[in-house]
């Protein structure tokens, strides 16, 4: 095992889920948050190698935790997945920051994953 | 005595008179009276008392019903008119001298050589000095395009009620896009996930079981928000009154306005109120009021393009009622318009965004549910609240 971490935030707790299940099928290791402000509170004791946030949730947005990561550590890769367009365009601005649409297919997350965490 | 055997001799021998009009031997006076008759734009006509028989008919009837003064002179309804009509016509004006009053027909048709004209018509008893009926007078407005015109104000009333409606689901439906892109999310990922432990066969029973359950349970989610959007686009008048926790009205809306306020960067704060909070409602008409509240709070905060926008939805209690708050930090409104916003069509909006009738619907509905729609101006936008009485259980009342 890599022992590489991925920290999934996305109030769609189902989804997390389902993120997690399979990152951990093709060896990550992964830690899901469903409740965004846990999610800031805990991302500097999770430290996370990749993290998987969506922007638009109930507390604390996306960016918040975007923010936070960069302060932390600057060159951690972060993937934002979101339903939304124009969400996407203004996060893909941000340093360090790839971003999928949903709904996405999984093997594209698959690939995204791969590229910016690569096992082994 | 004598004066009044004079008098009716006078009034005799002028009926006759007008009786003969074509004998041109009118006096000045009836001269004067027959002109000013004949350039009046509505029917006038004149029947004596006692066998109903015209004896003044004018230009304006001639025109309107198609028979000259010639024919019409002398004779009665059953000369000119069906038997029915006549019947008709002959009752109300006997009603009418027998009344020794006037009597208005707001609308009554009759058959012209213009086709079916409906007339609005006022039945005038003229009398002797001592109240005995000598004439019927009747004035006839032709009231048909009136009455075209009305019927069409109603249909296009219908139809923009129809578009205001649609102009709604529009609204919602882009909200609603999202709201059932994030389930469709869920079970494209739990799909691709099974297909992929399949693949590798490593699909054992607990991924099997768990990924199922969430399709499940998200395929359940996406067809209750079709539900509701074929709920909301109905009309709802004749559902049934039921008592409600109005927490669920609340949420009913939610599907179609909170990804709105999102993608808008609108922050919307929901302060849920108690389950134990009922009311009695038709829950689709009342969450329809809601929307639109919300939906106005939109639109009043999206015009000042400001970023820190909000719109809060609360309930407060008080001791008979409950009041659901919707307050904006929008545009606002101004005292010159306050009067007039609960006022069908009557709207601030650009030309083609609001139709102007979501506040005057929205009112009636609550005004259904016995309770009513009031606003005030706040230090910044506005708050509209929407006041219902509380349903008390009949257990509980005891």
């Amino acid at each position: 095992m890599s022992g590489k971490k991925i920290y999934i935030v996305d109030d769609e707790g189902d989804l997390a889920e389902l993120l997690q299940m399979h990152l951990e099928d093709m060896g990550y290791h992964c830690q899901r948050e469903v409740d965004s402000r846990t999610a800031l509170e805990q991302l500097d004791t999770v430290r996370p190698d990749l993290l998987i946030t969506d922007v638009q949730m109930p507390y604390v947005s996306g960016y918040a935790l975007i923010e936070k990561m960069q302060q932390i550590s600057p060159e951690t890769p972060i993937l934002v997945i979101t339903g939304f367009a124009h969400e996407n365009k203004t996060a893909a601005a941000l340093p360090q920051v790839t971003t999928l649409q949903k709904p996405f297919n999984l093997s594209e997350l698959v690939e995204r994953v791969q590229s910016l965490l690569p096992i082994s | 005595m004598k004066r009044k055997k004079k008098a009716i001799t006078l009034l005799k021998t002028l009926g006759q008179r007008l009786l003969n009009r074509k004998d041109s031997t009118l006096s000045e006076s009836d001269f004067f009276l027959e002109t000013i008759l004949d350039h009046l734009p509505h029917m006038v006509f004149v029947k004596e008392a006692r066998d109903l028989r015209f004896v003044r008919f004018n230009k304006a009837g001639e025109k309107l019903l198609g028979i000259t003064n010639e024919e019409i002179i002398g004779k009665n309804d059953y000369d000119l008119f069906p038997k029915e009509q006549a019947d008709a016509f002959t009752a109300k004006d006997r009603e009418v001298l027998n009344r020794r009053e006037t009597v208005v027909i707001q609308e009554e048709p009759i058959q012209t050589p213009h086709g079916l004209r409906y007339l609005h018509t006022q039945k005038i008893t003229i009398t002797d000095r001592q109240q005995q009926p000598l004439y019927l007078l009747g004035i006839s407005i032709d009231v048909t395009e009136d009455r075209k015109n009305r019927e069409l104000i109603e249909l296009q009333k219908e139809k923009l009620i129809q578009s205001a409606r649609l102009t709604a689901v529009g609204e919602m439906a882009s909200g609603i896009a999202h709201e059932i892109n994030n389930p469709l999310a869920i079970i494209a990922t739990a799909c691709q996930h099974l297909v992929t432990r399949q693949a590798e066969r490593r699909l054992d029973d607990a991924a099997l079981d768990r990924n199922l359950g969430i399709i499940q349970k998200t395929v359940t989610r996406i067809a209750r928000i079709i539900t509701g959007l074929r709920d909301f686009s109905r009309d709802g008048e004749d559902d049934p009154f039921e008592p409600v926790a109005i927490s669920d009205v609340l949420e009913a809306t939610l599907p179609y306005c909170r990804e709105r306020f999102a993608m808008h960067g609108i922050d919307f704060q929901m302060e849920a109120p108690s389950e134990d909070w009922r009311i009695e409602c038709q829950v689709v008409r009342l969450s329809q009021v809601i929307l639109n509240l919300l939906n106005n709070a939109f639109d009043a905060v999206s015009e000042t393009g400001r970023l820190d926008g909000f719109v809060k939805l609360k309930v407060v209690e008080s001791a008979t009622s409950y009041q659901i708050l919707v307050e904006d930090n929008g545009v606002g409104l101004v005292p010159e318009t306050e009067t007039s916003i609960m006022l069908p069509f009557f709207t601030t909006k650009p030309v083609g965004k609001g139709t102007g009738l979501g506040l005057s619907i929205s009112a009636g509905i609550v005004k259904d549910h016995g309770g009513e729609i009031q606003f005030r101006r706040r230090k910044e936008g506005t708050e509209f609240s929407v006041t219902l009485p509380k349903f008390i259980a009949n257990e509980v009342a005891l």
